[in-house]
């Protein structure tokens, strides 16, 4: 005579189990008592898991508080469940109740080949979650509904009285400052490098230091893999969406604009880094323009006060070219096509027949490529545009 | 069938031929039908057959306290979680069979059972109530009419009832059982946590206990008043008070207008392995225990410091102190009064003195057999007192490796421990809801506050040392008047509270909460003001001796 138990466990279990040991034939009777007693030594030893939980000041119940409750009950340690990642189970494709754990399959040559960096140590970090009760905006905080508040009250505060902040960095942050730079001047961990700048919001108070450094470093060298590194690190940082680069635009927009119209590199690739800085410059203007509204007038500017001087280089040229293409077929249409006319006969066409012809041609390519952009938006445009380049053009656009 | 023959037995020994032969019909047809389809068949059966035997048994008084005690050492056995529940029949079976005994008549055994078993029921009244009743001609008073004419209904988790069930079977307590089915009425409830913490025994003569505690709030060398119930204590470090002092009187005054400013200390890539965090009084020091079992000790005031790697003996700069010497994790840590000395107790059951000047670990305290959750510094220090799994909490001194005191009558483990502000009074917090103050020096129990409807895990005393706020797993916080005995107000908030400070003056009380947020509430727990961060659950929250708040906590952001 049995008691009928809320069982969560199935009986099935136990036949398993004890098939297992090579236990056949168990009686119906053993079987259930098996499975009160089981139910009970589980109930126990989650019961115990939730108080270590709980006690680790956690909500999630992780494989090590089960591992510590087995410990504490003097069971078995079982090994093979890390509880540092969650562990994901999936079914068998053709067994309902067969459940096995959902592992990645890594492929043992990539890894043994792929180089692993050991995790990060703990650190502190501190920063002021009230000031004499007003919330600061700063990126550590919840600042959605604090912002308004702030300005209210300090509206009739009109003297403030700001002291001279020195701020120190952290050890951290000069470690990652020293990292960043090698990474720079080496092309170590480039990728790591530009996920951080791209993606870390704590690193607003290496920003000046990161941005001098750059700017500096622009100008003295003429390495295209090092100003290429640079050029990438810069925008990842300026593109950054938690940082506000704002008060650095005037290190950062010339540093960036050097790179896409400097006349003294010529190295080869030259033509697709100016090319791809390009694209970053306009992709800064884009994020900034809500600070400054001629911040993209007064680059364009820059570029075509480039086009219409015939002395400088044909590399130049080309960067200029690719800097208005960057910025879309609206701004190629109102800019460079209304070049086209004094541009292609007075300054292209004598030079594609000159010695560097060659690098006059790639000039030639940039136009084209800009003028597809229009013609791609308005095919209308194409047959204004075919006497400047014939044939060329329609080849392209194919 | 058992029951059956019972039956027949009995209409056999009536002479009642004809029903016999009816029932005999009837048998033979009924088990014809597939009986096994229906469930809870098993349960009918031995109820059936338990009952009759039940009947047969109740002349006997030998009975009735074999049962009654048979009950009560097998809901000692039950796992924790079950045995709050189990325990709440406790006190209607026992009136019930009382009531049974003096109904049929078995006075003496009726007293002899009273006698021994009144101290497991928890309602005082109902028990003044049933001492009157002596004698077969007493049932007829309304309150007994009352118990008989109404089902007492118990609100248990399913589980224990079928637990019960299987108990009642296994050892065929069939008295039990008549109990059950006559008088009780035990519904399964879907919320398996019950609200009112269980007492035991001398735990409920403790809950009415009207003399006063001598709560002042100071600590004096000769504080005659205390008689034999003063701590002993080693002079007081002169240099300490006056630092203390100083430090005070450059406090700046926090009222409901007039907020603190508060330092937030995360974690960085702790990886969840970090458990605790504790903060020195002046908010300059900050230790962490981890999972590895190691101890990190920042000191914001050096942030580089010199660390010497033991095992090769090589010096580097680092910018915490690791203190290496437990074999599991930490789990509690705390400061002493001069942050000099840190004790921190941990999964490996031991408790460890260390020194922050030396760095290294000076005592190793064994004494608990399971780990320790919780311990806490005196207020002078010399003194601090642990909580364990063990259920008990213990007092030591820092220049003796044995416990001086055992603190145990929790019925779960003891979460948090703190000491009064005179040092006299120990307060624990448990996972069986309850919150105690103990008496240092002579080890009682000296009050009960069964107020939390869930397990508590933290404490603070008011400044006035005549209050003791406490904070629950659900996020409620309470303050409880200790001579009162009453709770005064409470405040709701979210996720489990951690950890609770007072600002100098006891106007603020911060609250720490496990859900990412710091709440600020006045005196009498009203809200002032919430705090949220983003995504550092608060492990400790400290207002410094100049009512600046410093909290902590690991920064689980993903990268």
């Amino acid at each position: 005579m049995l008691i009928v138990f809320p069982i969560i466990m199935d009986k099935k279990i136990v036949a398993v189990a004890c098939e297992n040991l090579g236990i056949k034939n168990i009686t119906s009777d053993a079987s259930a008592t098996l499975i009160n007693d089981s139910e009970m030594r589980i109930r126990q030893v989650i019961g115990l898991a939730i108080n270590f939980m709980k006690r680790s000041h956690r909500s999630q119940l992780q494989s090590k508080d089960i591992k510590r409750a087995m410990k504490l009950c003097g069971l078995d340690n079982i090994y093979g469940f890390p509880s540092s990642v969650p562990l994901k189970y999936k079914n068998l494709p053709n067994d309902e109740d067969a459940w096995i754990i959902d592992d990645a399959e890594i492929q043992l040559s990539e890894f043994l080949t792929s180089k692993i960096s050991p995790p990060f140590d703990v650190s502190l970090h501190s920063h002021w979650l009230a000031i004499n009760g007003k919330v600061p905006n700063i990126p550590e905080n919840h600042t959605e509904n604090v912002v308004e508040e702030e300005i209210k009250e300090n509206v009739p505060n009109d003297k403030i009285l700001i002291g001279n902040v020195t701020h120190q960095l952290s050890l951290q942050q000069q470690l990652y400052y020293n990292t960043i730079l090698e990474s720079l001047q080496t092309g170590k961990k480039l990728q790591v490098a530009l996920d951080s700048l791209y993606n870390d919001s704590s690193i607003t108070q290496v920003v000046p230091y990161l941005a001098r450094s750059f700017y500096q470093l622009v100008f003295e060298s003429n390495s295209l893999e090092l100003l290429d590194r640079a050029m990438k690190m810069l925008g990842a940082l300026a593109l950054n969406p938690h940082l506000n680069l704002e008060p650095y635009l005037h290190q950062i927009i010339p540093t960036l604009l050097s790179g896409v119209v400097r006349t003294n590199l010529l190295e080869e690739g030259h033509w697709v880094f100016r090319r791809n800085t390009a694209d970053i410059v306009a992709k800064v203007c884009e994020k900034y323009i809500q600070y400054y509204d001629d911040l993209k007038a007064r680059v364009i500017q820059l570029y075509v006060s480039v086009l219409e001087d015939p002395s400088k280089p044909a590399c130049t040229h080309y960067g200029a070219i690719q800097g208005i293409n960057a910025f879309g077929a609206q701004t190629v249409k109102t800019v460079l096509v209304s070049l086209l006319g004094e541009y292609i006969p007075h300054v292209l066409e004598p030079r594609l027949r000159s010695q560097d012809s060659f690098m006059w041609n790639q000039v030639k390519g940039a136009l084209i490529e800009g003028c597809r952009k229009v013609v791609k938006e308005n095919p209308a445009a194409y047959s204004g545009l075919e006497e400047f380049f014939g044939n060329e053009l329609a080849i392209i656009e194919s | 069938m058992e029951s059956e023959k019972v039956i027949f037995s009995y209409l056999k020994s009536r002479g009642y031929k004809t029903t016999e032969q009816s029932l005999k019909g009837e048998v033979k047809n009924a088990t014809k039908l597939d009986l096994s389809q229906s469930g809870p068949l098993p349960l009918c059966e031995v109820a059936m057959d338990e009952l009759f035997k039940s009947m047969h048994d109740a002349n006997n008084d030998e009975v009735y306290i074999e049962t009654f005690r048979t009950l009560l050492e097998w809901i000692e056995t039950v796992l924790d979680t079950y045995k709050e529940d189990l325990q709440k029949i406790v006190s209607p079976i026992f009136q019930y069979l009382y009531l049974h005994m003096i109904n049929r008549n078995m006075l003496e055994s009726a007293s002899v059972f009273f006698e021994e078993f009144s101290q497991y029921h928890s309602n005082k009244e109902e028990l003044k109530e049933l001492k009157g009743i002596e004698k077969p001609e007493d049932l007829d008073s309304e309150f007994v009419q009352n118990l008989f004419s109404h089902k007492c209904v118990i609100l248990m988790n399913k589980y224990s009832i079928a637990l019960l069930m299987s108990f009642i079977e296994s050892s065929r307590l069939g008295l039990l059982l008549f109990i059950i089915n006559q008088h009780l009425d035990l519904q399964a409830s879907t919320d398996s946590q019950s609200s009112v913490p269980v007492l035991l025994g001398d735990d409920v003569a403790i809950l009415h206990d009207t003399s006063n505690l001598i709560l002042i709030p100071v600590i004096e060398k000769d504080m005659k008043i205390f008689k034999d119930l003063r701590v002993p204590f080693p002079a007081v470090d002169p240099d300490l008070q006056e630092k203390v002092n100083s430090e005070i009187s450059q406090k700046t005054d926090l009222s409901e207008n007039n907020l603190p400013s508060i330092i937030c200390h995360s974690a960085l890539n702790s990886n969840n392995s970090m458990l605790c965090l504790e903060i020195s009084v002046e908010g300059t020091v900050i230790a962490a225990g981890f999972e590895d079992s190691s101890i990190r000790v920042w000191n914001l005031l050096r942030p580089v410091q010199v660390w010497k790697n033991s095992m090769t003996n090589e010096e580097e700069l680092r910018e915490y102190i690791q203190l290496i010497g437990h074999s599991e994790a930490v789990f509690c840590l705390s400061f002493s009064p001069n942050t000099q000395l840190l004790i921190s107790g941990s999964e490996d059951c031991t408790i460890r003195l260390w020194s922050l000047i030396s760095n290294s670990c000076l005592v190793v305290y064994r004494h608990h057999p399971f780990p320790v959750w919780s311990v806490t510094f005196g207020p002078m220090g010399h003194y601090f007192a642990s909580g364990s799994f063990d259920t008990t909490a213990a007092l030591w001194s820092t220049d003796n490796i044995e416990p001086l005191k055992i603190y145990s009558g929790h019925l779960s483990d003891v979460i948090v421990v703190k000491f009064h502000p005179n040092i006299h009074y120990l307060a624990t917090g448990s996972n069986d809801k309850t919150i105690r103050i103990w008496e240092v020096a002579s080890g009682n129990c000296v009050r009960i506050f069964i107020s939390h409807a869930a397990a508590v895990t933290a404490l603070i005393f008011s400044k006035s040392g005549k209050e003791i706020y406490s904070g629950d797993e659900s996020g409620e916080v309470q303050k409880i008047d200790i001579n009162e005995k009453n709770c005064i107000s409470k405040i709701k908030l979210q996720g489990r509270i951690s950890s609770l400070s007072l600002s100098q003056e006891g106007s603020l009380i911060a609250c720490g909460s496990e859900s990412n947020a710091l709440t600020l509430a006045n005196g009498d727990l009203n809200l002032v003001k919430n705090y949220p961060t983003k995504k550092i659950p608060m492990f400790a929250v400290n207002f410094t001796l100049r009512n600046l708040l410093v909290v902590g906590g690991p920064c689980l952001l993903e990268n």
